[in-house]
């Protein structure tokens, strides 16, 4: 019987194919460590809109004010909200 | 300014009673009609603006206005001396404004994101300038051949750079200032292998390195390793997540050329949905 069952084993694992290789969990473990926590994105937990047109459209429907930020550079634009020029 | 004074979470509460939003752009003239009036409302009339605030009420009326003080060499690149004067600029700006409680949003984070594609996060290492204290946070939607490119491979096969582009060109520092914000060139040696099965998801590995350079004026180069996770349904061969890092040292040049320092970026990407 232990034999089967040994068999059986052998079989169904034969027919998953070849087990997961270990470097994958070191992969996933390394993003974990990596993405960044809820402290450091902070800034993103303010009620963000893309652009002034977006925020005054949602401002007269909720009836709340706008808080507008701008700034030039003269080689490149940036997005506040992403992070990126 | 980003990672330190607006981060610092004493502004960040100053700001939640509002929708907040930004405009940015290399000068004034590209200003579109809607944020100008706002501008020209508040009697600025310079091409450049460094930083200006702008509080308006829910009809878009402007209330209050700022050209704040964010000098951070004033104060040593310190973030917590940077962060409580921007905040102290800010309730001075607001003091007296009869604004809303803010919703119960503190800590729900809205983070860049589409229906699918990925998410990258980039944080970055000490530096001497205490820039890039908050993470830059990039989605973007995918091309069919990026997903084509990381088919399940049945054995290794070596996967082309320009293919996963979309992705590759996101792994760039801001505040470049002599850049215009893109990689004038790219090249990927990467390699994807079969990574075996947990029963219910195949696996393979993306393994290789990504050299980026810079579309500025000093040519900044950099070259590090990218590893992604990538799992398919069992009987499938689409890519079903991905996740994964990269890290890279870039050169961070003074205003005459010269390399400063180097600095550690570090990607961590993660497909959406989850």
């Amino acid at each position: 019987m232990k034999r089967l069952l040994a068999l059986a084993v052998v079989l169904t694992a034969g027919a998953a194919g070849p087990a997961q290789d270990p470097a994958v969990n070191d992969i996933l473990k390394r993003f974990d460590a990596a993405r960044p926590d809820t402290k450091s994105l902070a800034f993103f937990s303010l009620d963000w809109e893309p652009t002034l047109k977006a925020a005054l459209a949602r401002s007269k429907t909720e009836r709340r004010p706008v808080f507008l930020i701008a700034n030039t550079n003269i080689t490149a634009g940036c997005n506040f909200y992403s992070g990126h020029t | 300014m980003r990672g330190s004074s607006l981060a610092w979470p004493a502004s960040l509460d100053l700001l939640r009673p509002f929708i907040v939003t930004y405009w940015s752009g290399r000068t004034t003239d590209d200003m579109p009609a809607d944020v100008r009036a706002v501008v020209d409302a508040a009697g600025m009339t310079h091409q450049h603006l460094n930083l200006a605030l702008f509080a308006l009420d829910a009809d878009g009326k402007l209330l209050r206005s700022t050209i704040p003080f964010v000098r951070p060499p004033a104060f040593r690149f310190d973030p917590a001396a940077q962060g409580k004067d921007f905040a102290q600029q800010l309730t001075k700006m607001l003091d007296g404004l009869d604004l809303p409680k803010p919703a119960e949003r503190k800590a729900k984070l809205a983070l860049p994101d589409v229906p699918t594609g990925l998410r990258i996060y980039l944080t970055f290492g000490a530096n001497r300038l205490n820039h890039y204290r908050t993470p830059t946070v990039e989605a973007l939607e995918l091309p069919d051949s990026f997903r084509a490119a990381l088919r399940y491979p049945d054995e290794a096969r070596d996967v082309a750079g320009e293919s996963l582009r979309p992705m590759l060109q996101q792994f760039y520092p801001p505040a470049i200032m002599d850049g215009h914000g893109g990689c004038r060139k790219i090249d990927a040696r990467l390699k994807l292998s079969p990574a075996g099965s947990d029963g219910e998801r195949r696996w393979a590995i993306l393994r290789g390195t990504v050299a980026i350079e810079l579309d500025n004026k000093n040519g900044t180069r950099y070259e590090g390793p990218l590893t992604l996770a990538v799992s398919y349904p069992k009987d499938g061969s689409t890519p079903k997540s991905i996740r994964g890092t990269g890290t890279w040292e870039f050169p961070k040049h003074t205003p005459e050329g010269r390399v400063a320092e180097t600095i550690v970026m570090t990607a961590a990407i993660e497909s959406r949905p989850e």
